[in-house]
């Protein structure tokens, strides 16, 4: 078999990935295969071996599957919401059938925001934006990116306690199950920690922005009940 | 149970899989990119990891906050071992080694 043939052949396994695998890896394992190839691994092990990944990726990513110790925090929550819990954070025409996510620890929003929206394929982007202690690990805006066609329903805050103590901080979102909008979640770090895990992201500048919808208010009591904890 | 359980405690490669074994101790000298963990731990080893297999342990490994990514060089991301990833390929290398005394003083090997 010639070698374009091969090199397609793997191509083809690697297309199996999900998007966000494919937009993270795919150009190093394309690169990693070429490598192979030319040391002589046969190409049929190599697109099998990714095919095999691609099963254990899909498998590892059903919602009902605990996501490893660094997502045992999370508190994520699957199933036809209790309605009227629906009604006061979603709008009318929204999907029945959301997942919460609840940031559980504030420190590590960032990495538990963005596991959690991988792991369900959600084309949600999280960008960190240095805060003051009282809003680290708060959700500060969550915008649509360019045009929304979705009609799978809206995504809603879930608003929990702030770190400082005060109550009205949005510390989790409820998205429809089978959102695919593409959206950018603005999560609030400590200037100091937060390029540990992800030095190779582009992080917002440090200037204050808008923060409305994070304004300490009155928070519906009850809202993290929608969560179901899987620790 | 309780001697099973003896160290295990912090020993959170314990269930990560062999891969991730090998690619915390592969990266325990110094960073690299895929291509070179699966040449270095061929070489360690013997053991050629699959590709497949290197990205699903080494997303594993990041998830577990056991390595990280680090920019990218010429569409490569070199990962590196964070101080969390030293510390539990200690402990697993200190549990890998008490099972390995263990064995050679009942196979009448001694210790090593």
């Amino acid at each position: 078999m010639r070698r374009s043939q091969e090199t397609r052949i793997i191509a083809a396994a690697l297309r199996c990935y999900p998007a966000r695998w494919r937009s993270r890896h795919g150009d190093e394992a394309t690169v990693l295969a070429s490598a192979l190839l030319e040391d002589g691994t046969p190409w049929w092990s190599i697109a099998g071996n990714f095919l095999g990944g691609v099963v254990k990726e899909q498998a590892f990513r059903k919602p009902s599957v605990r996501v490893g110790s660094a997502l045992a925090a999370i508190t994520i929550g699957i199933a036809a919401a209790p309605l009227a819990l629906l009604a006061s954070l979603t709008p009318a025409g929204a999907s029945s059938t959301t997942i919460t996510i609840v940031i559980s620890k504030p420190g590590d929003a960032f990495r538990q925001l963005e596991s959690a929206f991988a792991s369900h394929h959600f084309n949600i982007a999280v960008v960190e934006r240095p805060v003051s202690t009282n809003l680290v690990g708060s959700i500060l805006s969550v915008n649509t990116v360019g045009a929304s066609s979705d009609n799978a329903g809206a995504i809603s805050e879930v608003h929990g306690q702030c770190k400082g103590g005060g109550r009205g901080c949005v510390d989790g979102l409820t998205i429809p199950l089978h959102y695919s909008g593409s959206v950018r979640v603005t999560v609030g770090v400590a200037t100091a920690s937060s390029d540990i895990h992800h030095p190779y992201l582009a992080r917002e500048p440090c200037t204050p922005g808008p923060l409305a919808t994070v304004s300490c208010h009155a928070t519906p009591t009850g809202a993290r009940t929608s969560g179901k904890k899987l620790v | 149970m309780a001697s099973s359980d003896v160290g295990n405690s912090q020993d959170v490669l314990r269930r990560a899989g062999d891969a991730s074994v090998l690619i915390l101790t592969s990266l325990a000298d110094g960073p690299k990119h895929g291509y070179a963990l699966i040449q270095d731990i061929k070489g360690f080893s013997g053991v050629q990891l699959g590709p497949g297999t290197l990205y699903g342990a080494l997303d594993r490994l990041e998830r577990l906050g056991l390595i990280a990514e680090l920019p990218t060089e010429d569409r490569r991301h070199p990962y590196r071992a964070t101080a969390a990833g030293v510390t539990a390929l200690r402990s697993h290398l200190d549990a890998l080694e008490r099972v390995s005394m263990t064995g050679r003083l009942r196979l009448g090997l001694g210790t090593v």
